[in-house]
């Protein structure tokens, strides 16, 4: 199965989540996840924050991080399964409302336009320079979600 | 699908989800996981991660799970041959015990960076870092 998620998909599945974030300085905050964007901008509430060497502590009720300070997030590593399960569900919902019309990339999530130009380049199509025909295509949509 | 090898995107990622990788942060850390997604700024998803600490013939793992790993701090992805894996000619030691020699080493790495930053900024004309605070 190609898994084409994106990281910040992941991160906003995590709402309401608790995580560790530390940042490129070293600080540890340790909260839930209130909101995030784009940017990896994010807010949390009910914050631990630890300072580089770990021997200062701070409890914070709300903080926002810029995302640019950002170096990693550790989440729930049930957080993985548990965006699976809803990606497949909002999947079957859709594909049995639509039934077998093969529509364009917008429904089928935000995955698609990052993935459409990979598929693209191995497809055999390629070697002419245009889009593949709508049957390989339909074909390429099938492959991307199983 | 051969010939289409030069045609097709350079800086992707693709081959490498769902493999066993080792990510050096930008820190000085290397984590091993597997791959499960990235995007345009190599932003990843690790999973099953574990941190590795090396000092000599001697290493140490600790277990960490499930990291987002923003892509401006990673310096390089490896893929681990799983077959060769097991060949280490190092030992495995408990965490805590190796830690205090890690702590050590990179002390000491920090102090001979930052002393020949200096001989090269005095002498040679180098610009100093701008505090990035790079550690591998």
């Amino acid at each position: 199965m190609i898994e084409l998620r994106l990281p910040l998909s992941l991160l906003n599945a995590a709402q309401n989540k608790p995580m560790l974030v530390e940042l490129k300085n070293g600080e540890t905050f340790n909260g839930h996840l209130v909101n995030c964007d784009n940017f990896m901008n994010i807010t949390l509430r009910e914050v631990y924050q630890t300072n580089p060497d770990g021997d200062r502590f701070w409890k914070v009720k709300e903080c926002y991080i810029r995302g640019s300070t950002i170096k990693y997030l550790r989440v729930p590593d049930t957080l993985l399964d548990a965006v699976k399960e809803e990606q497949n569900k909002a999947r079957e919902a859709g594909r049995s409302a639509r039934g077998s019309h093969v529509s364009g990339s917008g429904g089928r999530g935000m995955c698609c336009h990052y993935a459409l130009p990979c598929m693209f380049a191995y497809s055999d199509e390629h070697e002419q320079g245009v889009l593949p025909s709508k049957e390989v295509r339909s074909n390429i949509e099938i492959l991307i979600y199983f | 699908m051969d010939s289409l090898i030069p045609f097709t995107t350079s800086g992707s990622l693709v081959d490498c989800v769902d493999r066993k990788m080792m990510v050096v942060l930008r820190d000085g850390r290397k984590l091993i996981g597997v791959l499960r997604s990235y995007d345009q700024f190599a932003n990843l998803v690790l999973e099953d991660t574990v941190e590795r600490i090396y000092h000599t013939d001697v290493y140490a793992e600790r277990w960490q799970g499930l990291y987002l790993i923003r892509g401006e701090n990673v310096v390089l992805l490896g893929e681990i041959d799983l077959d060769q894996e097991d060949d280490i000619p190092l030992r495995q030691v408990e965490w805590n015990v190796l830690e205090p020699y890690h702590k050590q080493d990179i002390a000491t790495k920090k102090k001979k960076d930052e002393y020949k930053a200096g001989v090269l900024y005095e002498q040679k004309g180098f610009c100093k870092e701008g505090g990035e605070g790079d550690g591998y």
